[in-house]
C-alpha cells in the first residue's frame, strides 16, 4: 500500500471505475445497430411508420435496460457502490444542459431543413457531424470517460460516410458500412472491457462482501 | 519509541493524528474523502484489504468518531455504508496540514 495518493487522481480513479465495465460502450453500440436496422428497413422498402415502431424502441429502450440490467447484476455486486459529492453531481448537471443544447440545435436545424430548406446536402451533413462529436466530447470531457472520444469519432464519421454513399453510390450495404462498422468496433470493444472488468473483479461471496 | 531529541528536532510529530498515520486507516480515510459514501465491498476494493482487516480499521475509525457506518439490508443481505463524519473530513484535513508541516521543519 502506498501513501504517495494524490486526492485528485484518486477521486478520479474512484470515478472511473465505474466505466471499466464496458458497459455504456456496448449500449453506444446498440445504438449503432438500431441504425444499421432502420437503414437496412429503408432500403428494402419498409414503410417509414413500421421502420420508425421497430427501430426507435430499440435504440431508446434496450440500451438503457443493459446499462441499469448490467450495473445491477454484474457491476455493483463485484465493485460496491460509491457515491460521489457535489462536484460530480455538479458535472453531470452541466453536461445534461450541453446535450439538451446541442439537441435543440439539431433540432431548429432539421426544423429549418423541412421548412426552407436551409442546411440541406453536404452543409446539414457536416453540422450533424459536428453536433454529434461536440455531444461526445462534452460527455468524454465532463465525465472523464476517455474512450467516449473515439466513440464519438466513429459515431460522428458515419453521418458523412452515409450521405455519401446515399448520394453518390447505389450500394445497398451502405447501412452497414456506415454505422455496422463502428457499431462492431464500439462494441468489441466493450465486450474486451466487460471480460476484463470480470476477470479483475471476481463476484465476492455473501460471507466475504460485507462487514463482519 | 521515538528518542525524546527526535521529538525535539520534529515538534510537529506529536501533533500528527496517530489514528490516521496508520498507512491502513489513512487508505481509507482518503479514499472516503473524495466522496460522498461508499460500501464495505467498494472501499475493500480500493485499498486491497481483506474483509477482516478492514473490518478492524474501520471499528477504530468508528471509535474515534471518523467515520459513520449504517449497516442496513439490500434485497435481505447485509450491506454497510461507510461515510466520512464532519469531525473526520476535519480531523483529515488537519492531518494533511500537520504531515506538510513535519516535513516543511525538516533541518537541511
Amino acid at each position: 500500500m502506498t501513501q504517495n495518493i494524490d486526492m485528485k487522481d484518486l477521486e478520479k480513479k474512484a470515478w472511473t471505475s465505474y466505466f471499466q465495465d464496458g458497459l455504456l460502450d456496448i449500449a453506444m453500440g446498440m445504438i449503432m445497430l438500431a441504425a444499421v436496422l432502420s437503414s437496412t428497413l429503408d432500403a428494402i422498402g419498409v414503410s417509414d411508420e413500421v421502420r420508425i415502431a421497430i427501430y426507435i424502441p430499440l435504440m431508446v429502450v434496450v440500451p438503457p435496460i443493459i446499462v441499469i440490467l448490467g450495473k445491477r447484476h454484474i457491476t455493483i455486486p463485484r465493485l460496491g457502490v460509491a457515491k460521489f459529492g457535489p462536484h460530480r453531481k455538479a458535472r453531470n448537471r452541466i453536461m445534461i444542459a450541453g446535450l439538451v443544447s446541442l439537441q435543440l440545435i439539431l433540432l431548429a436545424m432539421l426544423i429549418l431543413q423541412g421548412v426552407y430548406g436551409v442546411g440541406a446536402g453536404w452543409l446539414g451533413s457536416i453540422i450533424v457531424t459536428l453536433n454529434i462529436l461536440a455531444a461526445f466530447c462534452l460527455i468524454a470531457y465532463l465525465l472523464d470517460y476517455r474512450r467516449m472520444y473515439v466513440i464519438g469519432i466513429l459515431f460522428a464519421m458515419s453521418e458523412p460516410v452515409m450521405f455519401y454513399l446515399k448520394n453518390y453510390s447505389d450500394t445497398v450495404y451502405r447501412g452497414f458500412i456506415a454505422y455496422g462498422i463502428p457499431a462492431v468496433i464500439v462494441m468489441v470493444m466493450g465486450f474486451i472491457m466487460l471480460q476484463r472488468f470480470v476477470q479483475k473483479y471476481e463476484k465476492p461471496t455473501k460471507e466475504t462482501s460485507d462487514a463482519s | 519509541m521515538p528518542a525524546r531529541d527526535d521529538r525535539e528536532e520534529l515538534p510537529s510529530m506529536g501533533e500528527v493524528d496517530r489514528v490516521i498515520h496508520e498507512p491502513a486507516r489513512f487508505a481509507i480515510m482518503a479514499n472516503l474523502y473524495v466522496i460522498e459514501s461508499a460500501d464495505f465491498l467498494y472501499l475493500m476494493r480500493q485499498t486491497g484489504m481483506t474483509k477482516g482487516n478492514l473490518s478492524s480499521h474501520m471499528r477504530k475509525l468508528e471509535e474515534a468518531g471518523y467515520i459513520e457506518v449504517v449497516k442496513d439490508f439490500v434485497m435481505r443481505k447485509p450491506h454497510t455504508m461507510l461515510k466520512l463524519t464532519k469531525k473526520g473530513r476535519t480531523a483529515f484535513r488537519e492531518y494533511s496540514r500537520s504531515m506538510k508541516q513535519v516535513f516543511n521543519e525538516l533541518p537541511s
